[in-house]
């Protein structure tokens, strides 16, 4: 991925809230870039910042929100210092956004048919009749059978998925560089959620937008995923391929994520757990915020953060136990085993 | 953790709950939520419940713990018929035998209540306790079981997590020393890293407290992990009922077949070759009878 042109650099991004109990930091010096043609999943719980730190790509943050420091660079501008004027001429044009629920894009008092045309229209100078035609053509495409009949139905006439299938019409209507992906599949039931994310491949196959997919079901992102960002209590605490993640992940909290998940090979008396919850951004421990969770926790944990170590040119973990003069430790058992059935199956050497 | 067995925990073979043709019209709706729907959960067992949002699982739920109104049908409560029990006597006798545990442990709890009040409804409810500090001790007691501090006693569901909540939910359903508890979504709100500290919970008390669980869910892994047996619903009808290896080994009706072939799985190799089978609904697919096609898996007739 290594000469891949990038589409989106977030560098050292921090977020506050001001809340009852005064500023609390939501996200804290995330930096990621976004490729050409990729889909960078973020994976985190609630409160991990993930969504946070996504609406701020598309600067739209809550009134008690603020941008403390950082860039994000996009087409040669940092979003961040950019007029709310020239801010929506990014917003649902360049940079798109599909959120949970539907109905949050979708206007209920409007035809489906008519809301996708009014897309391609305001960000095209193209003809009504153009616009209808581009518009039948976009209800095909994302899936939507018998488009000449269904266009004309309102919102509450299509099911959630068919609903998420239309707002990903009216973002391809828009022709976005950039779309970025709000736990898109949460609402919906496993088939339909598999339809929909064949539905994400497929387009970027076909139309080679960037996505940040964000979630927080790992099943999810190692269907969808490219590239993977874990977070944790405000930071990226582990980022690397799809490959890396899953099958050589360095980090106990990912570990921790991994193995709590049965599969369905999974027959031991009781799962693996991590013990405890997520800190809320107002109250987090000194350190590293995972310490407290962490059964591989050093005494260093308690006292400082730590920074991204490199394992790869992909592949970084914010982890105490990847400096070189951390004790050398087993992996858990069962992520023992990932490593090794993926790299016999690619020939690779096992070595730490 | 190894000191007891996941498997065929339902030694005994006695059936607990058994429903006979159950089926539930919601009022000024034509189409049944659940529809004509017979099965047994056997004593000590987990019986699994899924399909897609809509499939009536939940509605089932509700009736077999009777929150619901039955439409025509019957279910027998180890061997009792509680189909038609409305008076409010019978009803607190059976809420002592039956509990539920909601989904999201956010709505399901009074936010004006304190966590031992919540708990303690039922013991205040059905007089169980003699006096206040006996009262109080068996609230810190529940708390204990379900992992919480005795002190959250005092406190406000707004203090506390997801998780935390959940502990709270099934405290209060614990109360009444129940021996069948519905769980009705009671993980698909909460964290990831907290989901299976409560399956590890439901699990731990099933064992120690000999309980016997319908575990309703969309999480397919999971429910596969937790379940004896697994029934599969789709339209209101069950169209496959099956040990939880044999339903995903040998899926035999084409929606079981699609659902299991749409589980996410944490693994991208897998992913990338993996194909998926779409299910188009056949009228004639979910209306006829449940066969038994090999011993303990049950069939609509295709």
């Amino acid at each position: 991925m290594g000469n891949k042109n990038t589409v989106l650099k977030v560098k050292n991004l921090a977020l506050s809230f001001s809340t009852a109990e005064g500023s609390v930091l939501a996200v804290r010096d995330v930096s990621f870039s976004l490729y050409e043609g990729e889909t960078l999943a973020i994976v985190g719980e609630s409160g991990s910042g993930k969504t946070a730190a996504c609406r701020t790509i598309m600067r739209l943050l809550k009134q008690n929100a603020s941008i403390e420091d950082g860039e994000i660079l996009f087409e040669g501008k940092d979003i961040v210092k950019l007029s709310e004027g020239e801010m929506r001429d990014i917003r649902g044009n360049k940079i798109s956004m599909v959120f949970q629920d539907p109905m949050t894009s979708l206007d209920p008092t409007m035809r489906i048919g008519k809301q996708i045309e009014e897309a391609l229209r305001l960000h095209r100078k193209i003809s009504r009749q153009a616009a209808k035609a581009r518009m039948l053509e976009l209800l095909q495409l994302v899936g939507i059978d018998d488009p000449k009949r269904r266009c004309r139905q309102y919102p509450h006439e299509f099911s959630g998925g068919q609903r998420q299938r239309i707002v990903i019409a009216i973002v391809l209507a828009c022709d976005a560089k950039i779309l970025i992906a709000d736990e898109p599949t949460t609402a919906l039931d496993v088939t339909m959620q598999a339809q929909i994310i064949d539905l994400f491949k497929d387009l970027q196959e076909k139309i080679k937008t960037s996505i940040i997919f964000i979630t927080h079901d790992l099943g999810v992102v190692a269907n969808v995923a490219d590239r993977v960002a874990v977070m944790y209590a405000g930071k990226i605490i582990e980022i690397g391929t799809a490959d890396e993640i899953f099958y050589d992940p360095r980090h106990p909290y990912t570990w921790g994520l991994l193995n709590s998940m049965p599969t369905l090979d999974t027959d031991t008396p009781l799962l693996y757990n991590i013990e405890g919850s997520p800190p809320s951004p107002g109250n987090l421990p000194q350190g590293d915020a995972f310490a407290p969770r962490n059964p591989y926790a050093l005494e260093v944990d308690e006292l400082y953060e730590p920074p991204l170590f490199q394992i790869s040119d992909t592949h970084y973990a914010a982890t105490w136990l990847l400096d070189p003069r951390a004790p050398r430790i087993e992996f858990p058992e069962n992520l023992e085993q990932r490593r090794t059935a993926y790299f016999e199956r690619f020939g690779l050497d096992v070595g730490l | 953790m190894s000191d007891f067995d996941t498997n065929k925990k339902a030694e005994t073979g006695k059936i607990l709950v058994q429903v006979k043709n159950l089926t539930h019209i919601y009022e000024g709706s034509h189409t049944p939520a659940v529809n004509d729907v017979s099965f047994h959960i056997l004593e000590g067992e987990t019986f699994g419940l899924v399909g897609e949002s809509g499939c009536g699982k939940t509605t089932m739920g509700r009736m077999i713990v009777k929150l619901l109104d039955i439409s025509s049908g019957s279910i027998l409560f180890d061997g009792t018929d509680i189909t038609h029990i409305s008076s409010k006597e019978d009803l607190m006798k059976f809420r002592r035998e039956a509990q539920i545990i909601f989904q999201d442990p956010y709505a399901s709890l009074d936010p004006r209540k304190k966590v031992g009040d919540i708990v303690a409804e039922g013991i205040d409810t059905h007089h169980l306790a003699a006096s206040r500090e006996e009262r109080n001790g068996r609230v810190k007691e529940l708390l204990k079981t379900v992992g919480l501090d005795s002190s959250f006693i005092s406190r406000y569901p707004h203090e506390f997590s997801g998780g935390q909540r959940q502990r709270v939910g099934i405290a209060r359903a614990l109360a009444l020393k129940p021996r069948f508890i519905v769980c009705d979504e009671p993980i698909s709100a909460l964290d990831v890293s907290v989901q299976a500290q409560v399956v590890n919970l439901l699990k731990a008390l099933q064992e120690t407290k000999k309980l016997t669980y319908l575990f309703i869910a969309h999480d397919l892994s999971m429910v596969k992990y937790i379940s004896d047996r697994i029934g599969v619903m789709y339209r209101g009808r069950l169209v496959e009922l099956a040990p939880a290896d044999e339903l995903y080994n040998n899926p035999l009706h084409p929606y079981t077949k699609s659902l299991i072939s749409a589980i996410p799985l944490p693994d991208p190799a897998a992913e990338r070759t993996r194909r998926r089978q779409a299910y188009e609904y056949e009228e004639n697919a979910t209306g006829g009878e449940l066969r038994e096609v090999e011993p303990g898996h049950w069939l609509k007739a295709l």
